[in-house]
């Protein structure tokens, strides 16, 4: 990548936060608070800000590392034992990734449309901190800037160099939808910032599930045997999936019935993550929170990719695009078109 | 006794203590480094910190409690077996960081202190020896220094390792460790090794932010009702990211699994999740995720204190860096003190 896209690239993300500062100082006026982004304790770390004020806007940033998918907090609203007032309308930071969780969350009647304005902001790719950790103590990084196609890092006041697209999310490699797809007010619209994303490096978003498919039954089940093994159980995964909204009533840990052992062997592991990618079939928005939450470096996008990419050739759907659509999952149909019955044996 | 082995003879020091203790040290499997069984060959981390802490080798994850096998027809027929699951076995925790070894402490009071004695810690706990080793290069989530720790404290350890470049200083803290500094790895430490070691640890020492946490005992009393909490806990998923890998979170969950014939279980529970205090009746004293933080922050800064006169946090960070919508502690702490 020319340095010219990348300078340009550092102009607008500034560009966009004064023009989202303003964008969420005005939503103010319809709204209880907005969720947004804040500095977080580290350089690489943004953490969600609640904004109640138009001081509290003060402290919102936006940059290449502001990752979290904020629409995880709107299904709360509805929980028992949420945080929000039900009264409460919220105004919501939303990327392109994110919007289709939106979009997902209103298909499933979960959110009421009239409940929450959208601050949609278009993206350029966001830096994937866990691939920034395989190289560097990211513990100890005091800076990080992009320059050049390059991410420029200073740890232990040291420089570093690695190119952005070694470090981009794969998500953003292979990005279709840099602009949100439901917004009510829109920050750096279309045409302003590169229409298509950092197709530069642009991927099939499911090459990785293609190539794991390759490899035989054996040798995938030993590869999710080991994988689940390391699993703490501690349910980061879910909890910061927007579609994971049945809280204390998931079957994980329910008592009545008691559907799986509190054990946390890989088999006990492996049964809980099995039946969360069923229940995501082809509503997983592949925003790949879950992996960026575990702890242990679970690579859980690949299993909930999969069951889309099924859902995907079953059904020809993708979650999140559409609000009008139905999820095929939670519709019924006499016959299906691609699902051939009267052929099974 | 103070000795220095070569970092090159390490691995076959382990391989030595492997034939008469199972070892666990930080390993780099697929990414994560997290305490596991030793194994030459595999890689082994002193380096990067650890995301699970040592406690698993006291308090594992998931426990058998004891078995059982229910009569079929006859509840008199049931049989439970109360043999002990407990493996007679020394073992050695390789690597711990000094927040670690401080966090079992708590562990210590809970289980072995003045009240309940609970037989399966302690049949652990009496058999482990701990090696830590000084950190010289505090992550940006530390703050040992600020909960009455430091990252070359001995606190709890049996022997505290201290890398001088090619060599590690290993500085003994009981009378058991000395044995396992014994034969060819070793030789005497020098004046030079261990004033090399000081000035290393104090200049670590120098690296890490200490705040005051005095008095943010009594004044989290005093807010129990604020709407502080609400605040603080807005970005919280109630996960149990924090507890699952924190040094000093012992709570635990007991479950029968298995029908006709099972196991009860005692495997990690996390005051973060909602279930935790559901009651049977349906009501829950601690319903939402503001209720819930603000009481994981008071048992460790106020109830803990309180009760045993020691704060059960260690400073470790790893519910900051684990934490996915990065909840910070710290801030948490330091607001305390200013609502």
């Amino acid at each position: 990548m020319a340095g010219k896209p990348i300078e340009m690239r550092n102009k607008k993300t500034k560009e966009q936060l004064e023009n989202l500062k303003t964008q969420v100082e005005e939503t103010l006026s319809q709204v209880d608070f907005v969720i947004g982004y804040a500095k977080g304790y580290d350089v690489l770390h943004p953490t969600p800000l609640f904004v109640r004020s138009t001081k509290d806007a003060q402290a919102l940033i936006w940059d290449d590392f502001c990752i979290n998918n904020l629409a995880t907090y709107l299904p709360s609203q509805k929980r028992p034992g949420g945080l929000f007032h039900p009264h409460e309308k919220i105004g919501l930071v939303v990327k392109g990734c994110d919007s289709r969780a939106v979009i997902q969350l209103l298909q499933e009647g979960i959110i009421d449309r009239e409940n929450f304005k959208i601050i949609g902001i278009s993206c350029q790719g966001k830096v994937d901190v866990k691939k920034l950790k395989n190289r560097v103590p990211i513990e100890r990084v005091e800076n990080a800037e992009i320059k050049e196609g390059s991410i420029e890092l200073t740890v232990d006041s040291r420089g570093q160099k690695y190119p952005l697209e070694e470090v981009l999310y794969s998500k953003c490699l292979s990005c279709e939808y840099p602009t949100p797809l439901i917004y009510d007010r829109l920050v750096g619209g279309e045409g302003s910032l590169r229409s298509k994303g950092p197709k530069e490096f642009a991927q099939d978003p499911y090459h990785d599930v293609e190539e794991f498919e390759k490899k035989g039954v054996n040798e995938r089940l030993d590869f999710w045997e080991q994988e689940f093994s390391r699993c703490l159980r501690c349910y980061a995964c879910r909890d910061i999936c927007p579609f994971c909204y049945c809280q204390f009533e998931c079957i994980a840990q329910t008592r009545i019935p008691h559907w799986l052992s509190q054990k946390t062997a890989s088999k006990e592991n492996k049964f809980f993550h099995m039946f969360r990618a069923m229940h995501l079939a082809g509503r997983c928005t592949e925003c790949g929170e879950c992996e960026r939450a575990c702890p242990v470096d679970l690579p859980l996008l690949l299993l909930h990719k999969k069951m889309n990419k099924k859902v995907s050739e079953l059904f020809g759907y993708k979650s999140g695009i559409n609000p009008k659509l139905r999820p095929p999952l939670i519709i019924f149909q006499p016959e299906e078109k691609n699902i051939e019955e009267e052929k099974w044996e | 006794m103070s000795k220095v082995i070569a970092v090159e003879k390490i691995d076959d020091w382990l391989d030595t203590l492997n034939e008469t203790h199972r070892i666990f040290a930080p390993f780099k499997p697929g990414g994560a480094t997290r305490f596991e069984g030793y194994q030459r060959g595999k890689e082994l981390d002193l380096e990067r910190f650890a995301v699970s802490s040592p406690k698993e080798a006291f308090f594992p994850a998931t426990e058998t409690i004891f078995n059982f096998k229910l009569g079929k027809e006859n509840v008199s027929e049931t049989v439970v077996s109360l043999e002990s699951q407990v493996k007679n076995q020394n073992q050695i925790v390789f690597g711990a960081r000094c927040c670690d070894a401080k966090g079992l402490a708590t562990f210590d009071t809970v289980f072995s202190g003045s009240g309940y004695q609970d037989p399966y810690f302690k049949k652990k706990r009496n058999t482990t020896l701990l090696i830590t080793i000084a950190c010289h290069q505090p992550a940006n989530t530390c703050f040992c220094t600020s909960v009455g720790g430091g990252p070359a404290d001995p606190k709890g350890a049996d022997i505290l390792l201290t890398s001088l470049d090619d060599k590690y200083l290993a500085q003994t803290f009981s009378t058991k460790a000395k044995t396992l500094l014994a034969g060819s790895f070793f030789t005497d430490a020098t004046q030079k090794d261990l004033k090399e070691a000081k000035d290393k640890n104090e200049a670590a020492r120098q690296k890490l932010k200490t705040f005051s946490v005095e008095r943010v005992s009594q004044k989290l009393t005093k807010i129990f009702e604020s709407e502080y909490w609400n605040e603080k806990a807005a970005k919280c998923l109630s996960c149990g990211a924090c507890t699952y890998t924190c040094p000093t979170c012992y709570c635990f969950n007991l479950t029968d699994e298995g029908k006709s014939t099972g196991e009860r279980v005692r495997t990690w529970d996390s005051c973060m999740f909602p279930q935790f205090t559901l009651e049977a009746s349906g009501h829950n004293p601690r319903p939402k995720k503001d209720h819930r933080l603000r009481n994981r922050v008071n048992h460790k800064f106020s109830y803990f204190p309180t009760q045993h006169r020691m704060l059960s946090c260690v400073g470790c960070g790893r519910c900051i860096r684990h934490c996915p919508v990065s909840v910070d502690i710290r801030e948490i702490v330091r607001g305390v003190q200013e609502v």
